[in-house]
């Protein structure tokens, strides 16, 4: 057999098949080459066996479909990023800016410096008056009311700010509150719906999130979907509202897929999570 | 409405790895959106398990907003990627190694095949899967970049710091081997 091969392959030699072999089955060859290798194919034996073999390994290997991961992937990474942002952002509000626009610092300060003389006050509060009776635990609470109330005033303020950042630092209080009242998700769902920074709807998107559990958040959730047509809170909102289980979002998410000028990427994501809802 | 579609689709990796640079850290979805199914079959093709495919996929975008700062301008996005696909990868077979810990190796080989057949089912693809883990890690990582990953191999050999002729060679002798494994079964 190796003879054989020596004397019929006066045009193209066994190792030159070698060479080429995986390029003639991609059909990345020119014409001639393919010729070439054809013309020896028919002359060695071996070259063909192994060519055979290598058209079926090679086969099997392009037909080895790709694997799906799972839908958490996606979400995780969502909020990885959303943690990632706030960092970032914080290092942005506490360090340079600070020079730039020194009024609000000092309006910012003294928001801080409240927060941090009740919280204390509410510590010492708790410290001290571990033996409570019912007149300091009232006390208690409403320090924590008046917490509660004084981060509610910075957010509505904070909100209003020309600056991107100082918005998002709004919404990061509201973050901080246990329970939303009216007020409160009344003007998330504006930010989230009119802010014209992305960063700041997505804060807000993240803000509601938190809130999900309440019916009334949800269904803005599901509206507000409809109305976004930046593919990055597309798929904020299907994420959120998909980790809710909310199956009133099934039409909402259905009707992005049918849209012509949804992104595929996003597409991707609705089908995936519809697929999860139903 | 295909023109909207375009624009979006057609800002290339490395302006968005620019802007994400500069602190646009949102537009980085648009790189996850893009890559990430790609990456985890990367990890889940060089032998690893589904969970910790999933794990460092995950990994890997948080390393490249953590050191976002030090991607350089113009460098293709996608080769960056992969060399650090390929780090994690490494990383994670070493610290294996360390603890002992050995995962998918030969040992996982099907005892008994079935027969082979005409159409291709579940037991060629096994059959396949026997003979990929035959193979050393860095001629599955080829294998695994050029055919799953549907990689160039000009695109491979900027990854794995390799030419493109011996890149060629690596691969050829990777199919030759997975043939004798795979035809030995018989």
């Amino acid at each position: 057999m190796f003879i054989s091969n020596k004397i019929n392959s006066t045009d193209m030699k066994c190792e030159e098949l070698e060479e080429k072999i995986i390029d003639y089955l991609d059909g990345k060859l020119e014409k001639e080459s393919n010729i070439e290798i054809e013309k020896h194919l028919e002359t060695c034996e071996r070259c063909l066996d192994e060519f055979r073999d290598f058209q079926q390994v090679m086969k099997i290997v392009s037909g080895k479909k790709e694997v799906e991961p799972d839908e958490s992937l996606r979400i995780n990474f969502y909020h990885m990023l959303h943690d990632e942002i706030r960092k970032n952002r914080d290092i942005g509000t506490s360090g340079v800016q600070r020079e730039s626009l020194p009024w609000y610092n000092r309006f910012v300060f003294r928001i801080a410096a409240g927060f941090a003389l009740l919280i204390c006050g509410t510590l010492i509060g708790l410290l001290v008056f571990s033996g409570i009776n019912n007149s300091q635990q009232a006390q208690l609470s409403q320090l924590r009311n008046e917490v509660t109330a004084l981060k509610k005033s910075a957010m509505f303020t904070l909100l209003k700010e020309e600056s991107s950042s100082e918005r998002i630092q709004a919404l990061n209080y509201a973050d901080e509150l246990e329970t939303p009242d009216e007020n409160v998700i009344e003007i998330l769902v504006k930010t989230l719906n009119t802010d014209k920074n992305v960063n700041v709807r997505m804060a807000a998107a993240y803000a509601l999130a938190r809130f999900a559990d309440y019916q009334v958040v949800c269904d803005s959730l599901v509206r507000s979907l409809a109305l976004q047509k930046d593919p990055i809170l597309q798929v904020t909102l299907i994420n959120i509202l998909v980790e809710r289980r909310d199956k009133n979002a099934i039409q909402s998410i259905e009707r992005i897929i049918e849209d012509e000028n949804t992104l595929d990427e996003v597409k991707h994501v609705a089908q995936n999570g519809i697929k999860m809802l139903i | 409405m295909k023109e909207k579609n375009k624009t979006v689709q057609n800002i290339p990796d490395e302006k968005i790895m620019e802007n994400v640079k500069e602190g646009k850290l949102s537009e980085m979805s648009v790189l996850f959106e893009r890559y990430h199914r790609k990456l985890y079959n990367f990890f889940f093709r060089m032998g690893l398990d589904r969970d910790i495919s999933k794990d460092l996929t995950q990994n890997l975008f948080y390393r490249i907003i953590k050191y976002r700062k030090t991607y350089k301008e113009g460098a293709s996005v996608k080769s960056w990627i992969y060399q650090i696909a390929r780090n994690l990868h490494s990383d994670y077979r070493n610290t294996e190694k360390r603890t002992g810990d050995i995962f998918v190796t030969s040992s996982i080989y099907p005892t008994d095949i079935a027969e082979t057949q005409d159409s291709y089912l579940e037991e060629d693809y096994e059959k396949l899967d026997t003979a990929l883990m035959t193979l050393s890690d860095a001629q599955r990582e080829l294998l695994v970049l050029s055919r799953y990953q549907g990689l160039k191999y000009e695109e491979i050999s900027s990854i794995v710091n390799q030419s493109v002729p011996a890149i060629k060679v690596s691969i050829y002798r990777a199919i030759r081997q997975l043939r004798c494994v795979y035809f030995k079964q018989n």
